[in-house]
């Protein structure tokens, strides 16, 4: 066990992979506020926004629902400014969490075998599982009541992709093992949190990083979560959308979005409760599991900031059980999320009706740029920047 | 029982007249759905939609919010049509129950022929009536709550919607003396409704009508109500859609089209409340123009099916003192009204579909390539389409 996390080497390359619910938001919103003050201190963030979603998700072949993958060049182009980086770099994205023995040996390999240190989090099950379903209600069109997916995730046979899903991104030892394929066992990082210490992550990145202490205060985004009742709004949403075959629409994708923003923007009342504690069902099946859990991050043979012995749990025997899920949510939430989804879905066809004035009458001259869509313009933009930022690197070294 | 009424003289064209929401939807619905089994029986009910719809309108020279107004000649080339029909002929339309300019029942009255025209007209108690027109009102773009909205039905004036949307369609003294400047009053029927009774509107159509009885029996929930709940839901959504200006035509497409129908097919779920009963302070005023209707309907010599006398609201009943705006609502309702919007989205999205494959493909010239456009217009172009896109910069 090692308290004092110690600085990382000079052209370290921090890899956060999360995983997801670790308190990954918070740490990001965190980086992506003090970019000025990571800049003085030689360290880079890269790109422009408060993750490196699009790089990872062009790493690993992903895209959002419906939509298609981002390309690989956008991976490609972050692995330039990391490689052009003079100093230490952190790169977060709990996207990582999910990636499979080749997208790691890749990872490594572009970005530096000698400089990668990778960091995960291990948070107690118990506090996990709740956030977990709840993000795939909010994110993935999950349709399992909490107790359903419980059952399942803690099922002994693991069967179902609720129990795989999970396992796959939180599984310490699984994650050890996909990541040390690559990478020898002391540049794995494993933060044990402390539920009780919120300003543990960002003074443990603080002191690997090398910035003064207290610099990584909270930025303005936290993934926030909502009440039972209004996650049981979502949950009856994607059951629907589930029934009519919407599933994997990108048109949903804005609504979807909208709707969640909508959820959030009306006041707490005083009837909502929130995501209830774990049935004393889980009990014996949880303390066991974490108690594996805390033996693995001992054993790991990683670098291991925090006591492993967190992880462990002790049941409540009598806590009750979930019951039904909730029948009722405040007027001002339901209207604040229709309004928000008919807003997201007015834009689009805004959007679309422009598009239409917009589109060049045919005896017109032929314009390149009038055929094309923002994004496009945009990304050649970035190739361009990026290319540029190459060829200035390369001539000052 | 319903009271026994002789037929109609066959030939007879019987327009009914609504008013909107005295269960005009169940019989057009039932009219519409048996037409062939009207026809059958002698009887021809026009057989493009549940109801009249553009004709009437094109009579009234309005359309509702969203739609544009269809010229006179759709009116006139129906007329005409219904004219030459020897058969007894029945139409529907709730627009004509609230008719305000006299030429315009003139007009019915001589394009379908004097000699032959029935007008139908149902009564429907106002302390029924109330919390149904509101409710229909916030299906279109209402946004005052049910008790603002009876402060202005029974202390405005004309110059206010609410007073003006109600009156001009229920106030049935007005409306009958209109038709009986141009009719006579053995022409003019009224059915006093009895919300007991969901046969009684059919039974009597099928009895002027001549036909079996049961036919027009009403079938599945038209036009369902809402919870108090779910309407205060598209209440609080009608105000954002005013607030933030969008158009009429979303809110039909999305609202009315969308959310609203998703509703309705979702039923009351347990939790969520019927409408209100009359709050008190209202009560002496529906009493009152409750007994002038009654009194205006015995002394008007027009037919009437039923007994007025039902018309009264109950006695001795203080109601709330006011109305309590639901503070929650189902899940499921609020589920239904998100997925109604959906649904609209993706109806949209497959008329779309439809109108781009009949768009002609854009020209094979493909000009220039992105790669020869030099950054600077570029970002010039990117800076464009941002400020275009920017909220009150059109």
């Amino acid at each position: 066990m090692e308290t004092e996390p110690g600085l990382l080497p000079d052209r370290a390359v921090l890899v956060h992979i999360g995983p997801y619910k670790t308190g990954t938001t918070a740490i990001q919103s965190s980086l992506h506020e003090h970019r000025a003050e990571l800049v003085d201190a030689g360290i880079t963030y890269p790109g422009r926004y408060h993750r490196q979603m699009r790089p990872s998700w062009g790493l690993l072949g992903r895209s959002r629902v419906g939509e298609s993958d981002v390309p690989l060049r956008e991976w490609d182009e972050m692995v330039d400014e990391v490689r052009a980086a003079p100093g230490r770099v952190v790169i977060s994205s709990e996207d990582f969490s999910s990636a499979r023995p080749q997208h790691v040996r890749k990872l490594v390999d572009d970005l530096g075998a000698d400089r990668v240190h990778v960091l995960i989090v291990a948070r107690r099950l118990d506090k996990l599982l709740p956030s977990a379903w709840q993000e795939r209600v909010k994110s993935v069109n999950e349709t399992r009541t909490y107790d359903a997916w419980l059952r399942e995730v803690l099922s002994v046979e693991r069967a179902g992709d609720a129990a795989r899903v999970f396992w796959h991104n939180h599984g310490i030892r699984t994650l050890v093992e996909r990541w040390s394929t690559a990478l020898p066992l002391d540049r794995i990082i494993i933060l044990v949190n402390d539920e009780a210490d919120r300003s543990l992550q960002s003074a443990t990145f603080e002191r690997l990083l090398g910035l003064p202490a207290g610099q990584l205060t909270p930025g303005p985004h936290a993934n926030t979560s909502l009440s039972m009742e209004r996650i049981e709004l979502c949950r009856q949403v994607n059951a629907a959308v589930r029934a009519r075959g919407w599933a994997g629409s990108k048109k949903l994708n804005a609504p979807r979005r909208a709707l969640l923003a909508g959820l959030r923007s009306a006041p707490l009342q005083d009837f909502e409760t929130t995501i209830p504690a774990l049935p004393a069902w889980t009990g014996p099946r949880l303390e066991q599991l974490s108690e594996e859990r805390a033996r693995s991050v001992e054993q790991s043979g990683v670098r291991v900031l925090g006591d492993h012995a967190l992880l462990r749990y002790r049941a409540d025997p009598d806590a009750p059980d979930l019951g039904d899920p909730p029948r009722v949510l405040p007027t001002d939430a339901a209207a604040g999320a229709i309004e928000h989804a008919l807003a997201a879905m007015l834009r689009r066809g805004e959007s679309r009706s422009r598009a239409r004035k917009d589109r060049p009458s045919p005896p017109a001259p032929p314009d390149p740029l009038a055929r094309l869509s923002s994004r496009e313009m945009l990304r050649e933009v970035t190739r361009r920047q990026a290319a540029r930022l190459r060829r200035t690197s390369r001539s000052a070294r | 029982m319903t009271a026994t009424v002789e037929p109609l003289p066959t030939g007879s064209i019987l327009l009914h007249v609504g008013p909107y929401k005295t269960g005009s939807t169940a019989i057009q619905q039932s009219l519409f759905d048996q037409r062939e089994a009207l026809a059958e029986n002698g009887v021809h009910y026009p057989d493009k939609w549940r109801r009249l719809f553009r004709e009437g309108h094109s009579l009234m020279q309005f359309a509702p919010r969203g739609l544009s107004v269809p010229p006179i000649s759709v009116w006139d080339d129906f007329a005409a049509g219904i004219r030459a029909r020897p058969e007894t002929v029945c139409l529907s339309t709730e627009d004509f129950g609230r008719l305000h300019r006299p030429d315009r029942a003139r007009k019915i009255v001589a394009d379908l022929g004097a000699d032959r025209l029935h007008v139908l007209a149902v009564a429907r108690a106002y302390h029924r009536l109330l919390p149904s027109h509101w409710q229909e009102r916030i299906k279109g773009a209402e946004t005052l709550t049910y008790d603002q909205w009876l402060h202005q039905v029974f202390e405005g004036d004309d110059s206010m919607n609410a007073y003006r949307s109600f009156w001009t369609s229920h106030d049935m003294e007005r409306m009958t003396t209109q038709w009986l400047e141009v009719l006579p009053p053995d022409r003019y029927t009224v059915v006093i409704s009895d919300d007991s009774d969901r046969l009684l509107l059919s039974h009597v159509f099928e009895q002027l009508l001549g036909l079996p009885e049961g036919l027009l029996a009403p079938g599945g929930n038209a036009n369902a109500s809402l919870s108090a709940n779910a309407a205060e839901v598209l209440r609080r959504v009608n105000l954002a859609f005013t607030e933030h200006g969008w158009p009429d035509g979303d809110r039909r497409a999305l609202i009315r089209k969308g959310v609203v129908r998703s509703l309705q097919d979702a039923g009351r779920p347990a939790y969520d409340q019927p409408m209100p009963a009359l709050p008190g302070w209202v009560q002496p005023a529906v009493t009152e123009r409750s007994r002038a209707r009654v009194d205006a309907i015995r002394s008007l010599g027009i037919r009437v099916i039923g007994d007025p006398e039902r018309l009264l609201p109950p006695a001795g009943d203080p109601g709330d003192p006011e109305v309590r705006i639901p503070e929650a609502v189902s899940v499921e309702a609020a589920a239904a009204a998100v997925v109604g919007a959906l649904e609209a989205l993706f109806r949209d999205r497959q008329s779309r579909r439809r109108a781009h494959s009949r768009r002609t493909p854009p020209p094979a010239d493909a000009g220039p390539a992105l790669s020869d456009v030099d950054g600077r217009s570029l970002a010039r172009e990117l800076g464009r389409r941002a400020r275009r896109r920017l909220p009150g910069s059109r």
